[in-house]
């Protein structure tokens, strides 16, 4: 699909080029053509101008001299006095330069016919008064017409090459005409400056042209760059990068955004290796992107193996949508996966979906939504489709921004729940649990909060506070013991790291705090995330581990990270009295815990009937509010 | 009206189509003259031309069109021109009959015999009949020929 797709663009972007080169050409060629005319144009007035300028200062001169007659009498008196033509005809011998050939004063008998009454000319260029002047053009009755001033070409002489002609007015009838005949010298010079311009003109075109295809070529280049960059190279579906480009452009109205992510993956990297998990990760793009819709939904590879799918909605209804992503699901959960010659394997994935980005403020918060619904998908059992309920957001989750506020007011605050020797029921210590409180005094639990700052630099941030408030209450109480949540990404964080390095040079401080971690898969991955595990514990600080039985449960998780305790997850402990299972997974963890001698604390006793049930079975601590809810501390 | 008919006489003969005459952008001055010439003589005589020239007579000689000859021998022609650079030729011909033209205007001005006159003034064609010359040589004119006459 996406070959179709960037193949169609392609030719789009080819014939869109092709046209806009054709009509750029065009534009240009008549734009130069255009410029060229002006250019022309306005060369000859500038380098005819002074002579213009003289032409109407002279006739204006012949016209004050002969001012006090009529029209007729004006050709008359000029006829009769050759003083008087003597006068003009001196003024006319003005004109008579290597760019002006000829300048002389006609009138019309009434035949029609011109004749000269003044000639500037010499010898037997020179017309005698009253010689009849063949004129080759009507227009030479323009000026008589309407009474302007005019320049003809002239076609038939080799000599000429432009001729003006200035009527001479008198009582508002044109009496006589002036004229300058340019000699073709004059137009060869201006011919000669419009070469140099045209030639300039062509040159400059010409550069623009190379400099626009160079352009055009380099846009198509980055194009075809940014087509490579876009796809990857693995599973050939667009990776993030033409998420982070398409982002902005994207209108949330149109899609159901999906998080896809292969359930237990490190399994088959580790047990087959990663050549067989790069087979899986091509197969399921593969098998994914068949089931899409071309054209419309559109595939990502998120990053490592989740996969962002975007299915354009129906307008009607969503139906259409989910049922495309439960066939996608079934057809995965069908598919034989073959990762040698001799090995095939099933693999389950686990869909988050948001039904409804148009609701966030953009693709980001959108996604964060779908996401949320996978972690629910991957803590409900994996191998699951979860839509993330939008009203549950509206009415009670937190945004990113208010939970910043909420840091930087100071209103995050830690509630201590105590954790009791089971035997004794003797309060051992107590674990500092994250709220924050609203403005309008009201708490807010972790569960409206803490899975949207997952994967954000707020988690990071809500650790350090939490750190702050813990270190600032084991300072002001000696004999308190308390235990805090670090998220797996914490343990590779320097800064968290840095500080707890700090507060563990502090006399007895780090013997009384126990970190308790959530048990994931990323501490496995990383092998720096155990090496500081190791190091915590060796400057004095308890491990945790959290919710243990919730998800990933490893025994092996154990053994790596030499943990102290493990908190038995709340979901396990709450349902020992009505579900045998929860019940002996309890008893095989307490069991194994004190064959490892490894302490084991159960969340979540609510009653004394489950507290004594947990006595039984040998678990070391209890907590839950069967004991105490969360309380201040003074 | 009169000094439209006086341009369409010279621009019928600058531009008519494709007729023997017609005169082209590419001609040389010597072709153009004896387009116009030619035209004259077609004009004034009503009936097949025979010209002598005394001058360039080439230029003539592509004229080809029927009822025009150009005639090596002054006296069988019905038109002689004698061109400015070959005045001394006049001697040669001796043809009363014949309608005389010059593109010299010292020859027009000093011999009576030519009744026209075709020069170039102030770089245009000019074309001058004399009336009375007319009147002698009983040569009645296309009345579209009227602007070019002068009166002496």
């Amino acid at each position: 699909m996406i070959q179709t797709k960037l193949l169609s663009n392609r030719n789009i972007i080819i014939g869109t080029t092709a046209l806009f080169l054709v009509f750029l050409l065009a534009g240009l060629y008549i734009s130069t053509i255009k410029l060229q005319q002006n250019l022309e144009k306005k060369i000859f007035e500038t380098s005819t101008n002074d002579i213009t300028s003289i032409t109407h200062n002279i006739s204006t001169e012949i016209y004050r001299l002969t001012k006090k007659n009529n029209a007729l009498d004006a050709v008359k008196n000029i006829s009769h006095d050759p003083s008087l033509q003597y006068t003009i005809e001196e003024k006319l011998s003005m004109f008579l330069t290597k760019d002006i050939k000829y300048a002389y004063l006609l009138y019309r008998d009434k035949e029609g016919v011109f004749r000269f009454l003044a000639d500037a000319s010499k010898g037997s260029e020179k017309a005698f008064i009253g010689q009849k002047f063949d004129v080759d053009s009507t227009l030479w009755n323009k000026p008589f017409r309407t009474k302007k001033p005019i320049f003809l070409e002239n076609g038939i002489s080799k000599d000429l090459s432009t001729t003006y002609l200035v009527p001479i007015i008198h009582n508002n009838i044109v009496s006589m005409i002036l004229v300058v005949d340019f000699s073709v010298k004059k137009i060869n010079d201006i011919e000669e400056i419009m070469e140099k311009i045209r030639s300039g003109i062509l040159f400059l075109a010409f550069v623009i042209l190379i400099f626009i295809i160079f352009t055009i070529f380099q846009a198509l280049k980055y194009q075809r760059s940014k087509k490579d960059v876009y796809i990857d190279r693995l599973t050939k579906v667009y990776n993030k990068n033409y998420l982070l480009d398409y982002e902005p452009y994207m209108n949330l109205n149109d899609y159901i955004i999906c998080a896809i992510d292969i359930d237990h993956f490190k399994k088959i990297n580790d047990t087959y290796g990663h050549t067989a998990g790069d087979i899986v990760l091509a197969h399921l793009a593969g098998v994914m992107q068949a089931r899409t819709r071309k054209n419309r939904d559109i595939l990502i590879r998120y990053g490592g193996e989740e996969f962002c799918l975007l299915i354009k909605k129906d307008r009607s209804s969503d139906t259409v949508g989910l049922n495309l992503l439960d066939r996608m699901f079934t057809t995965i959960e069908q598919e034989v996966f073959e990762i040698s010659e001799h090995e095939k394997i099933s693999i389950t994935v686990s869909i988050g979906v948001n039904l409804n980005p148009e609701n966030q403020r953009d693709f980001t918060t959108a996604f964060k939504l779908a996401d949320i619904a996978l972690y629910n998908a991957k803590n409900k059992g994996r191998n699951r489709i979860e839509i993330y309920a939008e009203n549950i957001l509206n009415s009670s989750f937190l945004t990113i921004g208010e939970i910043k506020d909420a840091i930087y007011e100071g209103r995050l605050m830690c509630l201590y729940q105590p954790i009791a020797e089971t035997q004794t029921l003797e309060i051992t210590h107590y674990e500092a649990l994250v709220r924050i409180r609203a403005k309008d005094g009201t708490i807010i639990t972790p569960d409206k909060f803490l899975s949207v700052t997952k994967g954000t630099f707020i988690a990071r941030n809500l650790t350090k506070e939490v750190l702050d408030i813990c270190y600032k209450k084991l300072l002001l109480n000696h004999s308190l013991k308390l235990s805090m949540n670090l998220n797996p990404q914490d343990l590779t964080n320097e800064t968290i790291l840095e500080i707890l390095r700090i507060y563990a040079k502090i006399d007895n401080f780090s013997p009384r705090l126990a970190l308790e971690i959530i048990e994931s898969e990323e501490i496995l991955s990383y092998e720096a995330a155990q090496e500081n595990i190791l190091m915590l514990k060796s400057l004095g600080y308890q491990i945790y581990i959290d919710d243990f039985g919730s998800g990933y449960s490893n025994f092996i998780y154990l053994a790596q990270i030499n943990a102290d305790a493990i908190k038995i997850d709340g979901s396990i402990i709450k349902n020992i009295l009505t579900d045998r299972l929860s019940y002996l997974v309890a008893k095989n963890i307490i069991g194994f815990a004190k064959e490892a001698n490894i302490k084991t604390i159960a969340e979540f006793v609510s009653s004394r009937e489950i507290y004594e049930a947990l006595k039984e079975l040998g678990v070391d601590k209890c907590q839950g509010n069967y004991f105490s809810p969360p309380i201040e501390l003074r | 009206m009169k000094i439209v008919t006086l341009f369409l006489l010279l621009i019928s003969l600058l531009v008519a189509n494709d007729g023997p005459f017609t005169l082209r952008k590419k001609d040389t001055i010597s072709n153009l003259e004896a387009k116009i010439i030619a035209q004259i003589a077609v004009d004034i005589l009503h009936k097949d031309v025979n010209i002598f020239v005394a001058g360039d007579f080439k230029s003539f000689m592509v004229l080809n069109m029927d009822g025009f000859r150009v005639t090596k021998n002054c006296q069988e022609a019905n038109f002689i021109f004698i061109s400015k650079e070959n005045i001394d030729d006049m001697n040669l011909c001796e043809n009363k009959k014949a309608i005389h033209f010059t593109n010299s205007r010292e020859l027009f001005n000093n011999n009576r015999d030519f009744i026209g006159l075709f020069y170039w003034f102030k770089s245009r064609p000019n074309i001058t009949f004399s009336s009375k010359r007319l009147e002698e040589k009983v040569t009645i004119l296309p009345s579209s020929y009227g602007r070019f006459i002068e009166e002496f």
